[in-house]
Order: C-alpha cells, then structure tokens, then sequence
C-alpha cells in the first residue's frame, strides 16, 4: 500500500489523447437513426478540433459506447468510460437513460454534456457537474401546445406507452392545454390494437392525436392505421417527440408520414457555421443531417471550449456558466433554469414542423418560438 | 354583455390558481423547499390572499395531493369504461393508475413527499377514491357473468390485494435506477395477480 501511494504517476505524455466518453443508441431497441446522426456530429466536431490542434496540442478522442435504449447498459458504460479516464462524458438521445447516466456521472464526478434528452427532470437533485444542449422537455413541449391551440385542437388524444418520457410529455401537455380550455384523452397503446384504438378515437371527439411512443413500433402500424381509418378523416397526426424527422419515418410510411407535426431545435436561418457544418454531415451521413448530429457538433465544440480553457483535469470541475461558444444553431450559454437541476442552454431554437405533403422530402415550418 | 363573478365563482378561480402554482413548485422543488413567495408570485396573488384559503403550506400541499389523486382516479374510471369487457377494464384502469403515477412530478408529490408531508391516516383518507375506484371494477368484474356470490367482506380483502399491490409497485417505479423497466414488469405482474382472481382465469389474456 505504501508503495502504491508513494510511486510517482507516470508522466503524462504530450501526445496523449484527451478522451471523451460518449453515449448513444446505436442498436435497437434504441433509436440507431437518431444515434448515427449524433455520432456523426460529434466525431465531425472531433476531427475538427484536432485539424485545428487538438487540446492544447494533445489530440481529442472519442470512445462511444452503445447504450441501445438501456440505462443499465449507459451505467456500466459510465463506469468504465471513468475507469479509462474521460475527461467528459458526452451525448444520449433516450432521455431515461441520459437519466441514469447523468446520476453516475454526478456520482463519479466526471462532467457529462447531455446533447439530446429532454427530460426536466435529468437529475432528482442539483448537479453543478451535468449540463445540456437539448432544450428541456417543458419548453419545446409548450410551444407544441401553443401550435396546437393556435390551430383551433381544444380536444387531444394521446397514445402513450408507459415510461417516465412519455408520462412527463403527457403531464405537460394536460398543464398546458387545461387552463386554456383544452382537454387531454389518454389511449394505451400497450392495452389497445391500432383498430380499437381507432375505435376509441373516433368516439372521442378529439381532433388531434398525438404519437407518444416509440418508432417504428408502434408508430407506424398506428399511423397506418389511423390513416386507413375513413371515421378519422380529418384527424391530425402529431408526433411531438420528432420521429418524422428521421428518414426511416418517410422510407416507411411515404405520403402517409407526412403532415405530422414535430419538434426540432433549427434556427429559422442557419448561422454560417451552421450551414457549413450541415454540408459536412450530409458527405459524411450521405443524407440530410437531423438536427441531432448538429446537437452532437455543439456538444463536442463546448467541450473543447472547457477543455482548452480549463485543461483536462480542470473540466472535471467544468465551470459551465464560463461557456460562451458559437455553435450551429445559435451562440450557446449555459444558465440555471427554474426547475431544470443541471446547467442548461436556455434556450436553442425550437420549431414545429412537418414533412410536406406535396414532397414528402421536405419539411415546412409551421410554428417557431 | 358582462357577467360578474360572485363569489363563489372568484374563489374557485383562486384556488384552482394557487393549486395549479403550487403544483408547479412542488413538482419542481419538492414540499421542505418549495417557497411560499414563489407560488404567490406564480399565481398573481398575496401572501395574505393565500393563507384566506388555506391555512398554511401543508394544508395547500393537500390541496396538491387530492388534485393528483383525483387525476388518478379519473385515469382509472375513464381507461375502465373504455372496456367493453370489466376485466380488461379492470387491467386497463391499473395500468392508467401505474403509468399516471410515474411522471416525475407526480412521483415527487405523491409517493416522496406526501408520506412526511400528511402523514399515513391523511394520505389514506385521500387515497380512498383510487381504492374505492378499483374495488367498484372488481366487483363490476367479479359480478359480470351474473355470480353475485362473492361477499362484501371478500371484495374488500381483493381490492386491498389489487390497490396495496399497486401502490407498491409505483414506489418501486419511483425509486427504481431504471424505472420504465421496473414499470413493464410491474404491469406484467399486477396482469397476472388479476388473472388469478375468482372468475378471471376463463378470461386471462
């Protein structure tokens, strides 16, 4: 023991990596879509950093690790992203598991960057060590209620799955709604067949139903569903969580997936970075970037920010009220927000768009906040 | 024309006002924290007009509590009646009580801080209706195919099965590392305890 306390650490070599742990779905039940696209920013932001010199000299490195929609997988991810040394944890779609991992990571003390999970409650307590790109469920949610009342919708249907994700959506909505004379009705998809949830809509007087489950199921046979169901005619589809972002949505469902409302963190206008850097995730996705992969460039450009600023060891006592960096969508700083327990960026860009029906391959912007 | 409110009308507002509010900050802050101040700023109303309508923090954070337990009541009744059949209401009416108790939120409120805050023989007293909700299914259930054998006496000792079932099942959730895990199992396991009941087993899906 005295010999394990008194040996000197090994010096550390100027040419070693600066690590970054980062957490992402990469395979079913998680959303690999989403993941892909937020590996790709993030390794875009990687390279960047070290064609422009890395941190101080020393190059960045990612280490992802796949946490396939599963929180006890994010938490043994954790853990050995820790053993190896990150300086920083950073990513997560799923927001139950960027949950379970921001509470090891307060535990352990490593910094964590949350890029894409909105849950408010990403911690039960304050943790000074954990910050977020992605806006915080509540807010995005809001202006999607906004929407819906600015389009006349009083009477909502729901189809939820049991999980904390969509009981938080669902909760948010009714406290949104309820005052302005709306109401929320609540279908279980896990209890219901698409037919006798089409059934159970079409007794509801709702004229709108929005998709608070997982994709592609139950989403798509729901939306097919409700689709080819001629009492549902006029009904609207909205999918808050933003599954008709992703190309797989349009690949499945063609004409029937567009028109579905989502949310998603663009500007109106892209800055110049922005459009620079959605050009180089195009080459590298072979596809139109969701705005996931730019949350994952942002992610990466903060983190270097501290880095550089602060030195590795320094990030794990991140200061992130310091952090003043233009990203992709917008100058990004991160404050304390009512009711939000981690630094968040308040707040990126918020809209609610569609897939045109015209072209399904291009969405129109239908509300910003 | 303009109406004007009475008085009844202004203080049910007001209440519903501060509740609301209160329900903000609660959720948010959890009841040691959560700042008077904050609420009647939140609400647009004096310290004074609170303590007209409740007589201090505990009494406005019941408030709260019977709110989120009539929500849950309302889940229930409204998932059962969607039922043609009263068993799968029945089901239906616990997974609307098991899932409406997982948002954050309403965790907070109903299964963290209420025990301190009310205490048991409050909490209980307030929880009635949600009990009271799953024994009028069961006995709905249990009576459908015209067996109105069962006693009173039994169909109490079923609904305090079923509902002691539940309520510990959302505590778990609510403490649980990985709750929506712990949710699909405690589902799959309140299906099976109500297929085991008297005249379930011909219907068990």
């Amino acid at each position: 023991m005295a010999a394990m306390v008194t040996q000197a650490r090994p010096a550390r070599r100027d040419d070693e990596p600066v690590r970054i742990g980062a957490l992402a779905p990469l395979t079913p039940p998680g959303w690999a879509e989403a993941g892909r696209h937020l590996v790709a920013g993030l390794e875009l932001a990687a390279r960047e950093v070290n064609d422009a010199g890395g941190i101080a000299g020393r190059p960045l490195e990612l280490v992802v690790r796949d946490t396939a929609a599963d929180p006890r997988r994010a938490e043994a991810a954790v853990d050995e992203l820790a053993g190896l040394g990150v300086a920083a944890l950073a990513g997560e779609y799923h927001s139950v598991v960027a949950r379970t991992a921001a509470a090891r990571a307060d535990d352990l003390g490593v910094p964590f960057l949350c890029s894409s999970a909105v849950l408010d409650a990403l911690t039960e307590q304050p943790a000074d060590g954990i910050a977020r790109i992605a806006p915080a469920q509540s807010h995005g949610w809001r202006l999607y209620a906004d929407f819906l009342l600015g389009a006349g919708h009083r009477r909502i249907a729901v189809a939820t799955q049991p999980s904390v994700y969509w009981a938080s959506g669902t909760r948010i909505l009714h406290g949104e709604l309820a005052p302005r004379g709306g109401t929320v009705v609540e279908l279980d998809v896990g209890a219901l067949t698409p037919e006798a949830l089409c059934d159970a809509l079409a007794g509801s007087g709702a004229t709108a139903l929005l998709l608070l489950v997982g994709h592609p199921d139950p989403a798509v046979p729901l939306v097919r569903a409700v689709r080819g169901d001629p009492r549902l005619a006029g009904l609207l589809i909205g999918a808050p969580a933003g599954q008709p972002e992703f190309a797989g949505w349009a690949a499945e469902l063609g004409a029937a997936g567009a028109g579905v409302p989502f949310l998603r963190y663009l500007p109106a206008r892209p800055t110049p970075l922005g459009v620079r850097v959605g050009s180089a995730l195009r080459e590298r996705l072979a596809e139109a970037p969701s705005f996931v992969a730019f949350e994952g460039y942002d992610t990466v450009a903060v983190l270097a920010d501290v880095l550089r600023r602060r030195g590795a060891a320094g990030a794990r006592t991140a200061a992130w009220a310091d952090v003043a960096v233009d990203g992709t969508r917008g100058p990004i700083r991160f404050s304390r927000v009512p009711g939000i327990d981690v630094w968040q960026w308040a707040w990126p860009p918020v809209q609610v768009v569609d897939r045109d029906p015209a072209d399904p391959g291009s969405f129109r912007v239908l509300h910003t906040g | 024309m303009k109406t004007r409110r009475t008085q009844q009308e202004r203080t049910a507002s007001t209440t519903k006002d501060l509740v609301g509010a209160a329900r903000a900050h609660f959720a948010r802050d959890g009841y040691a924290t959560a700042s008077l101040d904050a609420i009647c700023d939140r609400a647009g109303i004096s310290k004074g007009a609170l303590y007209h309508h409740f007589r201090n923090k505990q009494t406005l954070f019941r408030a709260v509590y019977e709110a989120e337990q009539h929500r849950l009541r309302d889940a229930i009744a409204a998932a059962f009646r969607a039922c043609p059949d009263p068993w799968d209401g029945l089901r239906a009416g616990q997974r609307a009580f098991l899932t409406g108790s997982i948002e954050p939120g309403t965790q907070r409120i109903t299964l963290l801080d209420a025990p301190g805050a009310l205490g048991w023989a409050v909490m209980r007293e307030v929880q009635a209706d949600c009990r009271a909700m799953t024994r009028r299914g069961l006995e709905q259930a249990v009576h459908a195919d015209g067996d109105s054998a069962v006693p009173a006496v039994e169909l109490d000792a079923m609904a305090s099965v079923v509902f002691g079932a539940l309520c510990e099942c959302a505590m778990a959730v609510a403490h649980a590392p990985d709750p929506d895990a712990v949710l699909a199992a405690s589902l799959r396991q309140v299906d099976l305890l109500v297929t085991a009941l008297p005249g379930a087993g011909a219907r068990a899906v």
